[in-house]
């Protein structure tokens, strides 16, 4: 019985009902409001799954030729479609509260993804302002080592424009009492007499060369030494104390001794060296010979 | 009287104005909403001077002269070279065309959200849930709204049925169709002449 219902109000519907049965279910319809409400629902479903693209070709066919035959059934039709259109655009079970801005201001879902936005945001904020300081501090720092540096370069220029300087005067022998004097070198063996003094001739040229003499050692039994320098006339015109003995690049062992050559006139001179012994008595160890000729 | 109880009687009067608004759709008249008003208040007139025992019956005939009123009327007046394609007079501007073509737009959808938010939240969820979803789904999702709401599927398809017409109804007052909102707001004068319904 209702399957008849449905299938006649379906018929009305698309217009295969002759006029005389559309008038009649007409009639039923406006004398029993169930019948009615049921053919609009069957008249609303058949409109949405037109629009949905739920319908056969045959009955989509059917649908446009018997049913969308006026203004106001394409306009049901439009609305169906918006409003389907709508729908499908909302996620399921939350169709009420998306489409609803009203409630949902209200809603504590809503204000705790606010609240965890407004969190990110005052973060994110934070965090940009901590960086831009921090790459401030950086650039200055950066800055201030730029400086040093170039400080630095400055001060390098201008030590190797002085060694440059220093160089030139040296080479030019003009040093002027600031250089490090010229050290004279000179090696002495014990054992030779005065007739041998020439063969270590000492050249002074400098006005205030230092000579440094090494003074070689047959025997080294002392523990240290005192040496004195002696001119032709016997005059001691210098000395000094606690000298120790050293080896030498061939293993032997000498006594260095530095003397101005200022204290140095042309002539022939003594150097005695004497060690000291075990009681704390200097004895005569060795002497050495040289003769000095200044220019 | 449609009914003793007011709320009852405003439903049926719903209901009327809907069945008759369908009549006319069917027989592709124009201003389908208005003739339907019109219906109604010459149906008032008819109760106060005849017995009628079935006010719907009697009101579906009343449709039925209106439509053809209204065809004569345009025959009339109009001379067929004048008929655009629908039948209208040149020059009219049938007002569901209009709908369509505003449907269509953006407008469309704003007017939609629009009135959602007007329906009062029961209404509003019933609208969504039932017309939501693939077939398959809609049928669970109606037993289940059925079952939520304790009342029937055929009283729940009544009730959606009503409110999508309200729903279609201040879509077609939001895009600019002018009308009486009766559907949605009832107004006194109707509201009163429903006591005048003779009872059937």
């Amino acid at each position: 019985m209702a399957s008849s219902r449905h299938e006649r109000a379906l018929q009305y519907l698309l217009g295969e009902l002759p006029e005389q049965e559309a008038v009649e279910f007409e009639e039923q319809c406006f004398a029993d409001d169930a019948l009615f409400e049921e053919t609009s629902a069957l008249e609303n479903d058949l409109i949405d799954s037109f629009v949905r693209g739920e319908l056969s070709e045959a009955e989509r066919q059917q649908f446009e030729k018997g049913y969308l035959i006026s203004p106001a059934r394409r306009a049901n039709v439009q609305f169906s479609r918006v409003l389907a259109g709508h729908l499908s655009t909302l996620p399921p079970g939350e169709a009420v509260a998306e489409s609803r801005n009203p409630p949902a201001l209200f809603s504590l879902q809503v204000w705790m993804g606010r609240l965890a936005w407004a969190t990110i945001a005052v973060v994110v904020t934070a965090g940009i302002s901590w960086m831009m300081l921090a790459n401030r501090r950086l650039r200055h720092e950066l800055d201030l080592m730029r400086a040093r540096q170039a400080q630095f370069q400055q001060q390098e220029q201008d030590l190797r424009l002085q060694i440059a300087a220093l160089d030139a005067q040296v080479r030019q022998g003009g040093a002027g009492g600031q250089v490090r004097p010229e050290i004279i070198s000179l090696i002495l063996t014990p054992g030779l007499n005065r007739s041998d003094a020439a063969a270590r001739k000492l050249v002074i040229s400098s006005p205030a060369p230092l000579v440094r003499m090494e003074l070689y050692l047959e025997q080294d039994d002392s523990r240290s030494y005192r040496a004195s320098v002696q001119n032709a006339e016997g005059q001691q015109i210098w000395e000094t104390k606690d000298l120790k003995s050293h080896a030498g690049p061939q293993g032997a062992k000498s006594v260095t001794i530095e003397i101005s050559s200022s204290l140095l006139q042309s002539g022939d001179y003594l150097v005695k060296l004497d060690g000291k012994a075990a009681n704390g008595q200097f004895e005569e160890a060795e002497d050495y010979r040289f003769q000095v000729v200044k220019r | 009287m449609l009914d003793c109880d007011r709320s009852r009687a405003a439903e049926k009067y719903e209901i009327l104005r809907r069945k008759l608004a369908k009549l006319f759709e069917r027989q592709q008249c124009i201003h389908t909403e208005e003739l339907a008003d019109e219906t109604i208040d010459r149906l008032v007139k008819k109760l106060g001077s005849e017995q009628v025992r079935d006010v719907s019956l009697f009101a579906y005939g009343i449709a039925r002269n209106i439509c053809l009123e209204v065809r004569r009327k345009t025959h009339r007046l109009v001379s067929i070279q004048d008929y655009n394609r629908e039948g209208l007079p040149a020059g009219d501007t049938d007002p569901e065309e209009s709908i369509i073509t505003e449907l269509g737009n953006a407008r469309g959808l704003e007017c939609l959200t629009k009135c959602l938010r007007s329906l009062p939240l029961d209404y509003h969820e019933l609208i969504l849930k039932y017309y939501q979803g693939e077939k398959q789904v809609r049928i669970r999702q109606r037993k289940e709204l059925a079952k939520k709401r304790g009342i029937s599927i055929e009283a729940l398809r009544s009730e959606a049925n009503a409110v999508r017409e309200k729903l279609r109804s201040c879509m077609n007052r939001c895009l600019g169709k002018k009308r009486q909102a009766v559907t949605s707001q009832p107004d006194t004068s109707l509201m009163a002449k429903r006591g005048e319904f003779g009872g059937q």
